[in-house]
Formats: structure tokens, C-alpha cells, sequence
């Protein structure tokens, strides 16, 4: 009361709060940002990978810096980066597990009983619809170690291949083309190629937004030419030296159109082609109906702009095509990605620093589930229908090989239309958060009230899964325990735990222990396991030999040299800077396949009664669902809610104006109350929206179509109609 | 591509010989005017020759908000309170819509306008021209966030004071960059050390950057980069479609108000006093000034302390005169102050001599020392409305930086001190039961008066607010819009209350008395709380439909904040 008074009346401006100090490492700083001792570890929001230290004092991360050491960002944060301390003390954190009631509501539970809730009805339902009756939806934010981990548990544990992770959403597809292209996956550059390319190509990649560390690499570029493809107008296309304004999934053509034009005009690198690819002459008669005024008219790009893109492939000495959702986003994903791979295979930019079809992955750890996850294939690019890979992997893990799965199971989409039809009973979700990010929300949710038991395992609650959810298991997020992330140029970097996880909680790799003993396996698949450690060191082992090659890392090396790209071994022990240096490939002549593809329709095109393609995208500010950056009070400030993109030409069709609130509608349903944002930066068949926020969740619009090769849904486009909102 | 080479400078780095000469187009004038203003140099520069202060590369930028975050976390600001601000300005169509970004600090202005208005002497400027807020000083007036025409000093709510970017100076002597310069992925913001002639001299020529304020109301110390080729006057700032309702500051409302009335009827008891001792003599007259005044002194008294309330820290009011010099807010709680003292002499005066009758007017001097001390009050009346008048007349606020403002100031007193006058005279009537025809001839005086000056007032604003609405000046026009439809219902309620205050006039403009006493009393209380009314409403709708001017800003906070 006193002290309440003393501030009103102004005795108290709290000036202790507000007090500075000086930090040993970093100087002048606010005294409450000064910690006791820094960790180091590595980011857990997106792919780029940037080395932090976390300021510890009492048990809590209250300052974040980058690691000047690290070799990633050299001391660069993007604000995300910069305040991923402040969700680890929200509220909305998950602190016990906690049972669903018939009536509805949640009570907290112990340990024990939660997992006997999901074990004993796991095994009723497996005992009664079969094993794959259970399916798995994991991430892409676990660490390696924990997807390794999970892996083993989903498939020689519970003994169901329905297993498949988020990372379906957005890197399937560059996973299938990588592997149709190369005979493996994996990116095959680096970071370095932005600084040294004199040509960077980013098509559907807004990297100002998404990635933007990447942009530390690029600024050390002294000379070269950044080109931007993309059908909006984004922050990365503003920066760009010539952009494309790309008609909606016509990337196809502007490739194919590229390529006729390196062939036509003798551009292409002949002895490259002839040494290591092959389906060169197929490629050639395919190209031929791409000729420049067809690409003109299907991309909607002048010829001016694709004459000068041309020239800058065809004459670039090291090209570095990047390029991100908007290629995967598309039932033609995986296709486009190998179109790519192809127009960089036959001009020459594989194999260098700088010149590398790049996917640049979407999550912190995409990459580290896609090395050792055992959802999509076997653990060190191995392939299930392989008999010599199930063998090996049966050797080296001591166990039967009838245990070991001979196929890949539902991807994500398949086990959500396994659970409509009946087939899949039970669902595990851990790390993600559907009930946001999944396609055609009304008929996802349908999906999820037919279950028997949902269980989600999260580090936070609620959110909207959660909320549905049987059993909610609390588990540590980053900065809360030990392991290794690996981004996307192959680097597995440490990230290590700074303070306890809050409450109950516990880590996804200790709840896949416990499992695992409550399965009584534990002997079987984690003998002796206590730590994650325990499980680098054997996926050193399972790796040793493969691409993804990881013999040649310690947890020391990792940590002093700020992470390692594989094929760390070795031959290579201080990692890779790029992949297929030699020109052999992962196919089973050692050469790459030149793949092409021709445009197919869009699964919903507009029409007279929705008359926009609704684009869909992020912003800086806000990572996925929003569960972690909602929780931090100036990036939830700086983007508070939804807005749509829409150009002014439309707004004034529609007779909307910059003050008004407009509502979407597609097939599916719709999404109200949205702020208009009018701007030059979208073409006017098209709106724009981001996708983090669930209370004007864009995936209620969506349309619930998917790249059959990946599973990677058809997020980017679909028609919607405008209106004016009336609330 | 060559983002990072330091060969590439804009319009701002002279890259371009004066074919833009200015950050605004020639159409606005008042915006364009080139920085001439020598008499600055030595006035905060005073033995200082150079200036160390931000250099940001537009053109480097990519808007990513890390210095926004970074500077929060190095001062461990809430997220309302943000030091530094990440804006957008666009033009164009697509495809080719250009945009850029804007990452603004504080300007370190060489004529900074927070310094000069505050009060308190809260600002103080380093040895580097580094503009530095002590917030032990300050009392949390928040006059410097008026005074800043790019919104750099912030209330912090949570603190009740004002905080901003002191350009991390402690750091700099630390022999380290501040959080921003560091944090900035795109090694856009930079701080460097340059001669102030050369700041002077970049203004002259260039301005500051795209669709910001004119350079000549500060002398901003930040350099901008522009990007290459830059078409500066086709850039427009990206929130600028949003004009929201500023904060109302209820307890400015009421004191500025209320000292009006407290003015305008000083002003009228002294001419009455005047014209009974010259002319008549009139001891029901006598007896409503003796009434009126102390009335009048204790609504003053009443305002002038609930006005503290506006402050953060109300304990330490007494530090505002301090800063007498330079600030029109210093100057106000003098001026106001002077007038209190002098009315409360007058009053008491009067109320002892003509209230109680208690003393004889010879005992205390006669009338001559009372018309003195009344004249006085009048003086120091009119010294304290000016200043406060003065204190809104500030360039970062386009549609209170007219004489308007004063007009407005000392209109509200000629309507509502004649009207107080008549209330009184039919009190004095009513108790002490004089005849109404004695004092008739002075409350028809009185009701003209009123009438008049309301009539002005009304007309004018009228006027006015239709030129700001044709104008170039975006805050001016942006006003208006406000007021036309925003606020269209609250004008036209306060319009009809106006008419009812003007035709509740009419019977004291009248000879002859229809109504009763008491009937006439009760229709001066309505005409006397009608006329408050119209004044409270007219002084809201002042406070909350200024535009002020800005940097450009962030279009999503800027949208969210627009609530309604």
C-alpha cells in the first residue's frame, strides 16, 4: 500500500528495475540482463542454426546473445533469436501431465499415471485394430538425438510405421526431390556459397523474413546479383537487384523456360553433363516447348526480366539457387525441386561453394529428423524396402530383424485420412500443433473427435491441441536440455540445456525412456541410456559410412568449432563444406538424374464465385503457431494479430479501405474480423496472409491437397473470396 | 549487388547535386524550408564542435527488428516502452512497389525540442551532443513527447516518467557499440563522430529522409543513407492511413478550463469594479463581486491542483517553474501562479469588504490599492493564459501550433467569465434580495459579451478546421479528418448545446424581466453548465485529435492500435 502510494505520488520510479551494471563480457548493461555464467548452445527457432550464449542467473535464461565464435551468424541474432529466453517463463507453459475428465476438463496427474493412461490404451487399441492402428505426428523442433530416440521407440517399440513428423508441412518435398535427383537426401551447400556466389536465386524464398542471419553471409558478398522470384512482393524481393513476379505455381515454367534457354543458346556445361548425369537427351526434347514467349505468357514475367535471369545463370561462374515454402508448398513440391536440381546439374552449379541447389529448411532440427528420425526412412539415409539397410541396422542395434520395418508408413496427411477412415485409433502429437497448422481445419478436428485417445506432448498448454487432448504430457522446451540441432547446411551444432525445465516437466528423450520401460524395451532399444549423449554416440556409429556421416563429431568438437556439416568423418574430420564435390552421386550409377516436369493445374483455381488466390507466408516477428512467440510481450506487440495483403486496386473493387476489417471465404470456411493491409506489395488476383496466429487461423481456408510424392500440403495457394467485415 | 560497399550513398550523401533538394515535395512549404537557423549553433552546442550520432543505412536495411528487440533487452524496457522504432515507407506499383525501412533512435538533435520545453531541466546534453534524460529530474509532465516531432521520448508508464535512447552513451565509453549498432544483422545503423558543420551542412541540402518531419524544427543529428537513386518525394510512410485519437490528459481538460473561467470572470469582476467605483456605485454590485471573486480564486485553486495530477510524480510539481528560460510549461505554472497569488489578494479584498461588509474599504487602503492589486491579477491573468496557450503551440504538433490556440485560450474566457457573472448576479440577487433591475444593465452587458465571443469562436474553428482539411501539411489535414468524422457526433451534440447556452442568454439580454428570480437563477446555472460543457467537449476534442508528427511507422501496431 505504501509502496503503491510512494509510485503514485512519484517518490518510486523504480529505479532498482531500471538499474544498470557492468556485464564482464558484454559491458553497460540493464543489471537484470546481467547473468551469473553464459551457456552456450544453439537457436531453436529456424533452420539458419545461430550459436547463442544464455545468460543464466537463478535458474532462469533472462538475456540471449549470439555467438560472435559461431561460424553461423558470428554474434547475429534476428529478434526472435534475440528474446527466446521469455517463452521458457510463460504462463502458457505445461508444467503437469494432465488427464482429461469425462466432464471435460483437465486434472493434473503424476508421471505414472499418465503414462499408464496412454500406454494401457495404446495397447488395447493396437491389440484390437492392429499396431498400426497407433500413429505418431512428431516435429521438427526435437533435437537429434530425441528424434533418434523416438524413432526407435515408434518403430521397434510400439511397433507402428504411422510415424511421420511437421516437417511433412514443409520439407518433404525438397527431401523426395533431393533423393529422386541425387539418390539422397540432403542440401548439398553451405552458408559460405552466399558470400562467394555471383548469382543468388531465391525463388519462393523470402528469406528478409524467414531466415534473415542469412542475410550476414550475403552481406559479406562484395559482387553478385541476387534475383527473387516470388508472385508477392516480399522483403527479400525489395532487396532484390531484379525480381520476378511469378503467376502462382508458375515456377515450373520459369524454370523449364531457363532451361530451354541454357540449352538453346550452348550455356549449358556439356562435360559436366556427360561425366555425372544422365536423361540429358530426354531432358533437351522436354525443354523444347518451354521457348521464351510461352514461358512469357505462363509466368507473366516480361522477357526482358527472364531474358536478364538467363544470362545471369548461363554466365554466372557460381550460382546458388535457394529457395524455400514457396517451391514445397505445392502438390507439385517434390517435382519442382528435382527441376531445379536439374537447370544447377546442367549448368554446372553443383559441388562448389556457392554453387548448390539449396533447400533452406523451415525448422531448427527439420534436418536432424530427417537424418535420423526413422519416420520417412531408416536412421542414416538408409531405405526401409532395402534388405541390406534393415540388416545392418538390425546388427549394429543388437536386435531381430523381423522387428524391423520393410515400409514407410502413412506420411502426415495419410494419417490424418487413416484416422477418417477408421484405420488409426490413437494419435501421439509431440512438439506441433495441428490445430493451427494443418490444412482444412473443419475437416482435421473431424479427424481428431473420432479418436480413441489423443495424447499431446507439448511445453505448452494450453494450446489449441492440447485443449483437445486425453492426456497432456508437460516436456522441456530449449534451452532446457542437452543435444544437437542441424541446419541447414548440414551443420549439427549443440544445444544445450541452461535451467531445469519448469515444474513437472520433462524431456522429450526422458519421456521416451520412460515408455520405452513402461513398454518393458527399454533394455532392448536404450540399454543403459540415461542421457542424450548415449544416443549420439550410437548415432555415431549407425551413421558411420553414410552421407549423413557423423563419426568424425564429439560433443567437444561440436562445441568448439560451433558445429560440424557432415559427412564428418575421417577423411573429412572437420566436416564438409559441400556435398558431391567429386560429381558421384547417391544413385546407383553414381550419376545424377536429370528430372523435369511439366505444370499441372492448381487444385483450386479461382472462379466466379471466389475470385483470389489466397498466398500464405510469415513474418519476422512470429515463428509457426505462435505458442513461443506469442509469449514474448514486444514481438507479440510488434505483430498482435493477422492481417490480410491486399493490393489497392482490389480494395477498391471491393470498396475496402485501410481503416476497414475484412473477412476470408473458401470452400472450407472462413476466417473474420482481419486487418487489411492495402499495398502495392501483391498483385491484385492475389491476397496475402501469415499463418502463426489461432485465432484467425488461414488453415480454416486452405485447401486439403498434397504432393503425392511428399505429403507436403498445397498451403500456398487457394481460392478465397473477400468481404467486408460486419462484426 | 554491393550492399555493404561505403561507396553507395544516396541523395542524402550528395550523390545527387541538389536535384532534390529536400526531403518534402515543393508543395509544402512549410515543410521544405531549408535549415538557416545559425543562431542554434552555440545555444546546446556551446564549446563543442562535433557531434556523435547515428548513421543508418537505408539502404542496408532489411527490416528484420532485431535493434527494436536488442534495445529492449539492454534496458530492460516493457514492451509499450520502446526506445527504438522500425518504420516502412513504400511507393509504387506493383511489381515494382519499392520499399525501405526506417530504424529510428533518438535523433540527438543539435536544437532538441525535448530539452527546451521540459520543464525541469531533465535533458542534459554530453560533451559527445548526446541528449541525455535524467529520470530523477524529470516529473513526468510528458511535455517533451509533445515537443519531439519524431516521437522519441516515451511515457513508461510503469515507471511515470518519460524514458528514451540516450544512444547507449555509457557504452560508448566503454569502447563498445550500443545494443542496436551491435544487434544489427545488416550493419545498417552505425555511430560515428562528425564536424556540426557538416550536419548543418547535409540539412541544407538534403533534408533528413523519406516523408519525415523538416529538419529546420530540430536540427537532427541522424545521418540517413538512402539507397541509391532514391525518388524521395514518391515515398510515403505506411501508416500514415491511420490517424488514432491521442490521449485526452482529463486532468489538463479540466485545468485549462477551468483557469479560463477563472480568468474570464477576474477579468469581469474587475470591470465591474472598475465602472462601480468610477461611475456607480452599487452596493448590489459590491456584493457580487464580493461573492464571485473568492468563488472564482477557489475554482482556480482547485484546477491549478488537480492539474498536478497530470504529472507522473505530483510530489515534486514544484520543480516545474525551474526551466523559466526556455520552457512555455515553466513559464505557465509561473504566470498561473502570479495570477493565483494576485486573485487571491483581490478576493480577499473583496470578500471582506464587500462579501462580509466586515471592514471599511478605507481601512485597507481604499480603492485605489484594491483596483491595483485587481489590475494585477488581470496581468498576471493574461501572462499565465498566454504561456499556457504557449505551451501546445509546438512545430511537432501541426493543429496546435497556430495562434489559434491562444485565440481559443482567451475566448473561452470571454464567454465563460461574463457568463459566471451573471450566475453571481442572480445568486446575489436571490439571496441578498436586491432588485433584479439594478444589476440588469450589467448582466445584459455581460450576456452580449458572452454571446459575442462564442458566435467568434465557433465561426472561426469552423473556418479554420475547413482550411486544415485543404491542406498539405498531412497532421493538419489528418486533424480535421479526424474531426469531421470521427468526431461528427460529438460536434454536432456540442453544437446543440451551444445553442441552447445562446438562447439561455437571451433572457438576461432582455430589459425586462419575464420570469421570475428564481427561474432566471436556475436558467443562468444551465447557461453556465452548458457553456462548461461546450468548452470541456471543445478542449477534448483538442486534446485527443492532434496529429502529431512522426517517423514513419510500423503499418500492423499502427492498425492494431486503431482500435474502434
Amino acid at each position: 500500500m505504501i509502496k503503491k502510494i510512494k509510485h503514485l505520488i512519484g517518490l518510486d520510479i523504480k529505479e532498482e528495475e531500471y538499474a544498470y551494471g557492468h556485464d564482464p563480457e558484454y559491458g553497460y548493461l540493464a543489471a537484470r540482463k546481467i547473468p551469473d555464467r553464459w551457456v552456450k548452445s544453439t537457436c531453436g527457432y529456424c533452420s539458419v542454426g545461430c550459436g547463442m550464449l544464455l545468460g543464466v542467473k537463478d535458474d532462469k535464461i533472462i538475456s540471449v546473445r549470439g555467438d560472435k565464435d559461431h561460424p553461423v551468424n558470428e554474434g547475429d541474432l534476428c529478434p526472435k533469436g534475440l528474446s527466446e529466453h521469455h517463452p521458457l517463463t510463460s504462463p502458457d507453459r505445461a508444467v503437469s501431465p494432465l488427464l482429461k475428465q469425462p466432464d471435460g476438463s483437465f486434472k493434473e496427474a503424476s508421471w505414472d499415471e499418465a503414462y499408464d493412461r496412454m500406454v494401457d490404451t495404446v495397447s488395447k487399441v493396437q491389440k484390437k485394430y492392429g499396431p498400426e492402428s497407433f500413429g505418431v505426428l512428431s516435429t521438427g523442433q526435437l533435437l537429434t538425438e530425441e528424434f533418434y530416440t523416438l524413432g526407435k521407440l515408434v518403430q521397434l517399440g510400439f511397433g507402428t510405421n504411422n510415424y511421420d513428423g511437421n516437417t511433412t508441412l514443409c520439407m518433404s518435398s525438397p527431401v523426395v526431390g533431393y533423393k529422386q535427383s541425387f539418390g539422397s537426401d540432403g542440401p548439398p551447400g553451405s552458408y559460405k556459397g552466399l558470400a562467394t556466389a555471383d548469382v543468388i536465386f531465391l525463388t519462393g524464398a523470402n528469406i528478409a523474413d524467414n531466415h534473415p542471419i542469412l542475410w550476414h553471409h550475403i552481406r559479406k558478398n562484395k559482387d553478385f546479383k541476387l534475383i527473387v522470384c516470388d508472385p508477392r512482393k516480399t522483403k527479400t524481393a525489395m532487396l532484390a537487384d531484379l525480381y520476378l513476379p511469378l503467376k502462382p505455381r508458375r515456377d515450373i515454367d520459369l524454370i523449364n523456360g531457363l532451361i530451354h534457354l541454357v540449352i538453346k543458346n550452348g550455356k549449358v556445361d556439356r562435360d559436366y553433363i556427360d561425366k555425372h548425369t544422365t536423361g540429358y537427351e530426354e531432358l533437351c526434347k522436354h525443354a523444347e516447348a518451354f521457348d521464351l514467349a510461352t514461358t512469357v505468357e505462363r509466368t507473366g514475367i516480361s522477357e526482358e526480366r527472364i531474358l536478364e535471369t538467363y544470362e545471369a545463370i548461363a554466365n554466372g561462374k557460381n550460382v546458388f539457387f535457394g529457395w524455400t515454402m514457396g517451391i514445397n508448398h505445392s502438390t507439385q513440391g517434390s517435382d519442382t525441386v528435382s527441376l531445379i536440381n536439374t537447370l544447377a546439374l546442367i549448368t554446372g552449379n553443383i559441388g562448389r561453394t556457392g554453387a548448390a541447389p539449396m533447400s533452406i529448411t523451415g525448422q531448427c532440427n527439420a534436418m536432424g529428423s530427417r537424418e535420423f528420425s526413422f519416420s520417412s526412412s531408416p536412421p542414416g539415409y538408409r531405405k526401409f524396402e532395402k534388405a541390406e539397410d534393415r540388416k545392418e541396422l538390425a546388427e549394429l542395434w543388437n536386435i531381430d530383424e523381423s522387428l524391423m520395418p520393410t515400409a514407410r508408413g502413412g506420411n502426415y496427411p495419410e494419417i490424418i485420412d487413416g484416422i477418417l477412415e477408421g484405420k488409426i485409433k490413437a494419435l501421439w502429437v509431440i512438439a506441433t500443433n495441428p490445430v493451427v497448422s494443418f490444412s482444412d481445419q473443419d475437416r482435421l478436428k473431424k479427424a481428431l473427435a473420432k479418436l480413441e485417445i489423443l495424447i499431446v506432448q507439448d511445453g505448452f498448454h494450453p494450446t489449441p491441441t492440447t485443449e483437445l487432448a486425453d492426456v497432456v504430457l508437460p516436456a522441456a522446451i530449449w534451452g532446457e536440455k542437452d543435444g544437437s540441432f542441424t541446419n541447414t547446411e548440414r551443420r549439427a551444432s549443440r544445444a544445450n540445456a541452461a535451467v531445469p525445465p519448469p515444474g513437472m516437466a520433462r524431456s522429450d528423450f526422458q519421456i521416451c525412456l520412460d515408455l520405452a520401460d513402461k513398454l518393458g524395451k527399454k533394455d532392448m532399444l536404450f540399454p543403459e541410456w540415461t542421457r542424450t549423449e548415449d544416443a549420439f554416440e550410437e548415432m555415431r556409429k549407425i551413421s558411420k559410412g553414410r552421407l549423413c556421416d557423423y563419426s568424425g563429431m564429439t560433443v567437444e568438437k561440436m562445441t568448439e568449432q560451433g558445429g560440424l556439416q557432415w559427412p564428418c568423418n575421417e577423411a573429412n574430420p572437420d566436416g564438409s563444406d559441400s556435398l558431391y564435390t567429386d560429381g558421384i552421386f547417391k544413385t546407383e550409377d553414381g550419376k545424377a538424374k536429370l528430372l523435369f516436369t511439366s505444370p499441372e493445374k492448381l487444385p483450386e483455381d479461382v472462379d466466379g464465385s471466389y475470385r483470389l488466390i489466397l498466398n500464405t507466408g510469415r513474418t519476422v516477428e512470429m515463428w509457426h503457431t505462435g505458442t513461443k512467440t506469442r509469449n514474448v510481450p514486444l514481438l507479440n506487440k510488434l505483430a498482435p494479430e493477422a492481417w490480410v495483403e491486399v493490393n489497392p486496386a482490389t480494395a477498391k473493387y471491393y470498396g475496402i479501405g485501410p481503416h476497414d476489417r475484412v473477412s476470408l471465404v473458401s470452400r472450407r470456411g472462413r476466417v473474420d474480423n482481419l486487418m487489411v493491409r492495402i499495398a502495392e506489395t501483391i498483385h491484385p488476383d492475389h491476397v496475402f496472409m501469415p499463418f502463426h496466429f489461432a485465432e484467425k487461423c488461414i488453415n480454416k481456408l486452405t485447401v486439403p491437397a498434397f504432393d503425392p510424392k511428399s505429403g507436403t500440403p498445397n498451403y500456398k495457394q487457394c481460392a478465397v473470396q473477400l468481404e467486408r467485415y460486419r462484426g | 549487388m554491393n550492399p555493404s560497399s561505403d561507396t553507395k550513398q544516396g541523395c542524402c550523401g550528395g550523390g545527387c547535386s541538389g536535384s532534390k533538394p529536400t526531403t518534402e515535395a515543393p508543395a509544402k512549404p512549410c515543410e521544405s524550408a531549408p535549415v538557416d537557423r545559425p543562431d542554434i549553433v552555440g545555444f546546446r552546442t556551446e564549446g563543442r564542435e562535433s557531434q556523435t550520432r547515428f548513421h543508418f543505412h537505408m539502404d542496408l536495411c532489411i527490416g528484420c527488428h532485431a535493434c527494436e528487440v536488442a534495445c529492449g533487452e539492454q534496458n530492460n524496457l516493457p514492451a509499450e516502452t520502446q526506445w527504438r522504432r522500425v518504420g516502412e515507407v513504400q511507393s509504387g506499383t506493383f511489381p515494382d512497389t519499392q520499399s525501405f525501412f526506417l530504424s529510428s533512435g533518438c535523433n540527438h538533435c543539435l536544437d532538441a525540442a525535448c530539452a527546451k520545453g521540459c520543464p525541469v531541466d531533465a535533458y542534459q546534453v554530453n560533451d559527445k551532443g548526446i541528449v541525455i534524460h535524467l529520470d530523477d529530474v524529470c516529473i513526468g509532465c510528458g511535455y517533451c513527447t509533445w515537443n519531439c516531432p519524431y516521437g522519441v521520448p516515451t511515457m513508461q508508464t510503469d515507471r511515470r516518467i518519460v524514458t528514451k535512447c540516450d544512444l547507449c552513451h555509457n557504452r560508448l565509453e566503454d569502447g563498445q557499440d550500443p545494443a542496436c549498432v551491435a544487434a544489427c544483422p545488416a550493419g545498417a545503423i552505425e555511430v560515428e563522430t562528425v564536424a556540426i558543420a557538416q550536419i548543418f551542412a547535409e540539412h541544407m541540402e538534403n533534408g533528413v529522409g523519406p516523408d519525415m518531419p523538416a529538419p529546420n524544427l530540430t536540427i537532427p543529428s541522424t545521418k540517413i543513407t538512402l539507397p541509391e537513386g532514391m525518388d524521395v518525394a514518391a515515398f510515403t510512410k505506411v501508416d500514415q492511413p491511420f490517424v488514432k485519437p491521442e490521449h485526452p490528459h482529463t486532468p489538463l481538460i479540466v485545468m485549462t478550463v477551468l483557469t479560463q473561467l477563472g480568468f474570464g470572470g477576474f477579468c469581469t469582476v474587475f470591470m465591474a469594479d472598475l465602472i462601480r467605483t468610477f461611475f456607480f456605485d452599487s452596493a448590489a454590485l459590491g456584493h457580487v463581486l464580493g461573492w464571485l471573486a473568492p468563488t472564482l480564486m477557489g475554482i482556480v485553486a482547485l484546477s491549478l491542483g488537480a492539474s498536478t495530477l497530470h504529472l507522473g510524480r505530483p510530489i515534486h510539481a514544484g520543480r516545474a517553474m525551474k526551466n523559466w528560460k526556455s520552457s512555455w510549461l515553466s513559464r505557465e505554472v509561473l504566470g498561473l501562479s502570479a495570477f493565483a497569488g494576485a486573485a487571491m489578494v483581490y478576493a480577499l479584498i473583496l470578500f471582506v469588504t464587500e462579501g462580509l461588509g466586515l471592514l471599511d474599504i478605507g481601512v485597507i487602503g481604499g480603492s485605489a490599492v484594491r483596483l491595483i492589486i485587481g489590475f494585477g491579477t488581470v496581468i498576471c491573468g493574461i501572462a499565465g493564459i498566454y504561456c499556457s496557450s504557449m505551451i501546445y503551440r509546438v512545430p511537432a504538433r501541426p493543429a496546435w501550433d497556430s495562434r489559434k490556440t491562444t485565440i481559443d485560450f482567451f475566448d473561452v474566457a470571454a464567454i465563460l467569465g461574463p457568463a459566471a457573472f451573471i450566475v453571481a448576479a442572480m445568486v446575489a440577487t436571490l439571496i441578498a434580495g436586491h432588485s433584479i433591475g439594478f444589476l440588469t444593465g450589467a448582466m445584459q452587458t455581460a450576456a452580449l459579451f458572452a454571446a459575442i465571443a462564442f458566435v467568434f469562436k465557433h465561426t472561426k474553428n469552423a473556418y479554420i478546421i475547413k482550411k486544415w482539411h485543404e491542406s498539405d501539411t498531412h497532421e493538419l489535414k489528418a486533424s480535421a479528418e479526424m474531426r469531421i468524422t470521427h468526431f461528427f457526433r460529438l460536434r454536432m451534440i456540442r453544437n446543440s448545446i451551444g445553442i441552447a447556452g445562446l438562447l439561455a442568454l437571451i433572457p438576461f439580454m432582455s430589459s425586462t424581466a419575464l420570469l421570475s428570480a428564481v427561474g432566471l437563477l436556475a436558467i443562468a446555472l444551465l447557461m453556465l453548465m452548458l457553456f462548461l460543457a461546450v468548452s470541456f467537449i471543445n478542449r477534448y476534442i483538442f486534446f485527443v485529435s492532434v496529429v502529431p508528427r512522426n517517423i514513419p511507422g510500423n503499418y500492423v501496431v499502427a492498425s492494431k492500435g486503431e482500435a474502434h
